[in-house]
């Protein structure tokens, strides 16, 4: 019977951590021989999105080494090596992976012993420990499964073939509006001449928003945004991948949910005092809060506060409801990323899961969640049992039916963000507003592009953020200061990150004509109801 | 024994002649059985069917020695005959040879940036010796690591930087006039730089040399009136090197003489800060109890004065506060003799010394110096060198010799028994010790103990490392780049080590190291160019959203913003300063910054092919 041997891939620096390991050669040493090294020239360029891959493809252990504190070759390299570890950390842990799996030492050139010892000692206590879970399976390919609808078939159902070329819809894209070189009309054109080719390897097929905004206008209601994420899963195909935000990490944890065998740990951030259920009229569907809380902790946006507030005023209004202990993402960004396999599978274990519990309502604070829940699963699964409803719709039927009442003023004026999903993917445009209204002393201000017209907060699925999607959160932002309002009410939380990341960088205009509390709507009701002290209200006083 | 193994080698896989049809980029493997430290654990045949599987690879062989001259022929003709666009050998670390191999892909007309190293000697076999099987699986994974990398490099062009001809040589002992005499003779300028007020370091303070007993400030003196009156060299004194900037050719150096800041540009540094003469801990041996007890620095020191006035017996202790921790050759339970192991384990005692776990080389030639001097100057003094070994190497077995000539006395102790020193009753110093080869404990009463203690890193070397960012070696001295291929080198380019910097060294090793250190300065400055290494980031403009992430985080002030348009921001690489160490990279959120030569496309396919299940 053969013994289990972990597999461990090493990230080793060269001046310190790859000498040491060269030394230990040299000496003579003997140690296990599980793992593999790569190396790279500093520990700092090691990334997330580097260990994740490792444990994608079935790594039980990995192993990062770098100069010791203050003895880096480039100075600071392992201080932000450290840093990032521990990120990562923090996320195999909510992965369930577990984060004993990664290991980061300082090894410097003279320590070939250390060396040696590191590694018998992590073998072991991975012997110990198991075989990951994500080892069990092959990795899911990245690529969608065979996307066999012809182009032709795409041009049909979404109805591009009855193109007139008004050109309405690149008169109205925010994205061809800063680049020029991007056209909507251009790539149905090309897809209507048959230039398959030319649509796939265009870089331009991942720079659409899918913001809907071309459809708003387009007088024949050609799906253009449906075109591009099934032109983008063909694309997949080929091995063609567009430009992914953040090193692609949050895919790799979409995908690493994808994985049957997965046993998160997502419940950490729910209060002790709080109260929730296994059966229920109701479940709420976070959705992948808990991992934004992880991977944005540097933007001033506490993401997770969207999911406790929500938590609170369900038990406020008399409600326990059902969290998911597994719930996974729902794969929305995998899906307009080309990658409808992994979405298949999401979808899959994620109706599975929500059926199981036989509740009649669905309620996400995630326009995205909403959709995807809503439209896409029961597309390819058929139809649910359960009703789906965005937060702002159920806090609406929660205020008149008279469930939740509002104890005091707060007086403040606030704009709103039509988030694209929520708006026009899904049609939802007054239930915000209609919650916000209803907080006493709060005035709500519209900004110029507002409801159907509303400018997309300038990056969609992770894809393509780059130097227009900053000159759009701009243009937003300075839109929203521009109604005077003090707060700005977004109703999704991919909004407010966008918002915020581009307000916490380098800015090319003045902070004073961008700078604007953002705020979530269940943030706000949760602040209004006086069921929680502070926000991120307080937090994003800049 | 030897004669039927002799003849036998391990074969050469027959090299392929006919050219192979693979898609795309065409890959070449060079397997090295290294004699037998890779053949002799991996099973290399089996590695080269193996790559020979892989995808891309075009051209499959193996060498003895991948690095002779016939290897690298065969490399080059390779890359010739059969097309190849990327080549990966599989041997050594990349950190011996691999610029070797670079060159003589770049003759072949390869961009040396096409080229890939497979450590299956240092990480596999020198490793896994005892696990012949999985070293061989391991092997065939790192070689299927460096093609999958191998077949997504680009090649690379690189930036040449000027070298200025101008020199910083830190210390001015014996190492740091040397080198700074060299160099100057040479025509370079250089600034010499001493911490303390004086030029000379150690050597001020020595007696005499040996093997040829002349006076120290024979050797010193002449040095530093040359280097005082040379018009290359601009001597700072009472200064300390409190920053350095910038890179190989151009380094910014800021100085501190007696508080006041002086800055600079040199071309190239040589680090000569020398070393420190271990005082021992108050109670060692009675050290700092006894007066009669001193190290043998103070004896230098005592003999130059003349204070040795014809004692009865001198007692030298060697290996005080060296050599600990260091392996013994025997065991005390391999003592049978009941008697011995009797006193043995009462005379000994577990005392925490303090101490410093190598040999410092110098000590017992210095010893016997010393021995030599007080023995001529007074022949009826009895002295007695106790040791656990005598270290004495090259042509220095003459002065020992020339010691047993004069009738000084050795005694051989061990470290688990080492000597014990008691007051007599008229002020006299009892030594007692367990000689070894008579087997019985002697009682030896002296005017004089001397311990010989080692040269030991001083502090302030040690932070000067760090600024430097030379990193140190076990025993805290600065660490040569490889002890054998770049002995006077660091992982600094531009920065040199001479002198006792390094180690122990006496007067002609510390001489000849600054002579190579100022050899390798020289050449760099003499060439007036040099190529930096073409792993610099780059930024994509349309991904760059100008968050200024990357900027922050640069220690190299290598990247900024700039404005691009109206309103937009830009990052921008200078390709110059950048050191390519990638933090830039991971910080960036769109991912807009490249690492060239460790793209993270690169990095990736490593981790998918260390994974793969074959």
């Amino acid at each position: 019977m053969s013994r289990y041997e972990p597999r461990i891939v090493g990230f080793l620096c060269n001046w310190c951590g790859y000498a040491g390991a060269d030394l230990a050669g040299t000496s003579r040493l003997s140690y296990p021989a599980n793992i593999r090294i790569i190396r790279v020239m500093c520990s700092g360029r090691v990334e997330p999105a580097f260990i994740l891959n490792a444990f994608e493809n079935g790594a039980d252990g990995v192993l990062v080494a770098g100069c010791h504190p203050g003895d880096c070759h480039y100075r600071s390299g392992n201080q932000h090596a450290e840093k990032r570890i521990e990120k990562t950390k923090k996320l195999l842990d909510l992965l369930g992976v577990g984060s004993d799996r990664v290991r980061l030492e300082w090894i410097s050139a003279a320590e070939g012993e250390k060396f040696a010892s590191v590694i018998k000692d992590f073998t072991e206590k991975l012997r110990v420990k198991g075989p990951s879970w994500l080892g069990k399976e092959p990795p899911s390919t990245r690529t969608a499964h065979d996307a066999k609808e012809s182009i032709h078939d795409v041009l049909k159902r979404t109805k591009a073939l009855y193109c007139q070329e008004c050109g309405k819809c690149s008169s109205s894209c925010p994205v061809t509006r800063l680049d020029p070189s991007y056209s909507p009309r251009l790539a149905v054109e090309k897809a209507l001449l048959g230039l398959e080719d030319a649509v796939l390897t265009d870089k331009g097929l991942w720079s659409c928003l899918t913001c809907y905004l071309c459809r708003q206008r387009c007088p024949l209601d050609i799906e253009y945004d449906e075109l591009i994420r099934t032109c983008r899963a063909k694309a997949a195909t080929s091995g063609i991948a567009g430009n992914c935000s953040h090193e692609g990490v949050l895919f790799s944890l979409s995908r690493i949910m994808a994985n049957p065998e997965a046993r998160q740990n997502r419940l950490k951030w729910v209060p002790k005092e709080a109260e929730i259920a296994k059966t229920g009229d109701v479940l709420y569907f976070a959705g992948c809060l808990p991992y934004f809380n992880v991977v944005f902790d540097d933007i001033n946006v506490k993401n997770i506060e969207i999911a406790q507030s929500m938590l609170k005023i369900l038990n406020a209004a008399g409600i326990r409801p059902v969290l998911l202990e597994n719930e996974r993402c729902c794969g929305h960004d995998l899906s307009f990323a080309g990658d409808r396999n992994n979405f298949e599978k999401l979808a899959k274990m994620n109706m599975a899961a929500i059926t199981e519990t036989h509740v009649s309502t669905v309620v996400t604070t995630c326009p995205e969640c909403y959709r995807t829940l809503k439209i896409d699963y029961p597309e390819f699964l058929g139809q649910p049992k359960f009703e789906v409803l965005h937060a702002s719709e159920f806090l609406t039927n929660l205020i008149d039916e008279g469930k939740i009442k509002f104890p005091g003023k707060l007086p403040m004026k606030v704009s709103y963000q039509d988030p694209c999903r929520l708006g026009r993917h899904m049609g939802v445009y007054d239930s915000p507003r209609k919650v916000i209204t209803s907080i006493p002393g709060v005035e709500l201000v519209e900004m110029s592009r507002n409801r159907e017209s509303a400018l997309c907060c300038g990056v969609s699925a992770w894809m393509g953020c780059g130097r227009h999607s900053k000159q759009m959160q701009m243009e937003r932002l300075a839109e929203a200061k521009g109604t005077a309002a003090d707060l700005l009410v977004t109703a999704c939380p991919k909004c407010q990150i966008h918002l915020n990341c581009a307000l916490s960088e380098k800015l090319p205009v003045n902070k004073e004509e961008v700078a604007i509390e953002t705020c979530d709507l269940s943030v706000l009701v949760a602040r209004a109801l006086n069921l929680t002290q502070s926000s991120n209200m307080e937090m994003n006083k800049k | 024994m030897l004669k039927p193994v002799r003849p036998t080698r391990k074969p050469l896989t027959p090299k392929p002649a006919m050219r192979k049809e693979v898609e795309g980029p065409r890959v070449g493997v060079f397997i090295c059985q290294c004699g037998v430290n890779i053949a002799g654990v991996v099973d290399v045949p089996e590695v080269v069917k193996y790559a020979d599987s892989l995808p891309h690879v075009a051209y499959c062989e193996d060498n003895i020695y991948t690095c002779s001259e016939a290897g690298l022929a065969s490399i080059k003709d390779a890359i010739k005959n059969h097309g190849l666009e990327r080549v990966v050998v599989a041997s050594c670390t990349p950190r011996t040879h691999e610029p070797l191999f670079r060159s003589a892909c770049q003759e072949a007309g390869m961009n040396k940036y096409l080229f890939e190293m497979a450590n299956i000697r240092e990480q596999c076999s020198w490793v896994h010796s005892h696990e012949p099987e999985k070293a061989t699986v391991k092997a065939k994974d790192i070689v299927r690591m460096a093609v999958a990398r191998a077949s997504q490099l680009q090649p690379q062009e690189e930036a040449e930087i000027d070298i200025k001809d101008s020199s910083l040589v830190i210390g001015a002992g014996i190492a740091g006039l040397t080198a700074a005499l060299s160099l100057a003779n040479q025509g370079f300028k250089v600034y010499l730089t001493e911490k303390e007020p004086e030029l000379g370091g150690n050597l001020r303070r020595l007696h005499r040399l040996y093997p040829t007993m002349q006076a120290a400030s024979e050797v010193l003196n002449p040095l530093v009136e040359a280097a005082k009156a040379h018009k290359n060299i601009r001597i700072m004194t009472s200064t300390a090197i409190t920053d350095v900037k910038g890179y190989v050719g151009n380094f910014h150096v800021i100085a501190s003489k007696n508080g006041q800041k002086h800055e600079f540009e040199v071309g190239t540094i040589i680090v000569a800060c020398g070393a420190l003469n271990y005082e021992p801990p108050e109670g060692l041996y009675q050290y700092g109890i006894y007066g009669q007890v001193v190290t043998q620095f103070e004896m230098d020191q005592l003999l130059h004065k003349d204070a040795i006035k014809e004692p009865e017996r001198v007692i030298m202790i060697q290996c005080v506060g060296a050599r600990k921790g260091e392996i013994r050759a025997y065991e005390l339970e391999a003592f049978t003799m009941s008697d011995t192991s009797r006193i043995l384990r009462k005379i000994l005692k577990s005392r925490k010394e303090e101490g410093w776990p190598y040999c410092s080389r110098i000590c017992c030639m210095n010893a016997i110096k010393n021995a030599i001097l007080i023995k001529e100057k007074s022949p009826k003094t009895d002295v007695v060198i106790l040791h656990s070994d005598l270290r004495i190497y090259k042509e220095y077995e003459d002065i020992y010799s020339k010691a047993r000539d004069l009738q000084v006395k050795f005694i051989k102790f061990i470290e688990e028994a080492s000597p014990e020193i008691t007051e007599t009753q008229d002020k006299r110093l009892l030594v007692s010790v367990y000689d070894m080869l008579a087997g019985r404990e002697v009682q030896l009463t002296g005017d004089w103990v001397v311990l010989s203690t080692p040269l030991i890193p001083h502090k302030d070397s040690v932070l000067l490392a760090r600024t430097l960012k030379i990193p140190l070696s076990p025993e805290g001295f600065l660490m040569e780049a490889h002890l054998k291929l770049r002995p006077v080198d660091t992982q600094m380019d531009g920065i040199f080590l001479a002198g006792a910097a390094t180690g122990p060294k006496d007067v002609p090793e510390s001489i000849v190291s600054a002579k190579a250190a100022v050899a390798r300065a020289a050449t760099l400055m003499a060439n007036k160019k040099m190529r930096a290494e073409a792993i610099t980031a780059s930024v994509n403009p349309d991904l760059c959203r100008g968050c200024g992430r990357c900027e922050e985080v640069c220690e190299f002030n290598a990247i900024e913003l700039v404005e691009v348009a109206p309103k937009v921001i830009n990052a921008k690489v200078n390709e110059i300063s950048c050191k390519g160490c990638g933090t830039c990279s991971v910080t960036c959120p769109t991912g807009a910054i490249t690492m060239k030569h460790f793209t993270k496309g690169q990095v990736n396919a490593m981790v998918e092919a260390a994974l793969a299940r074959v």
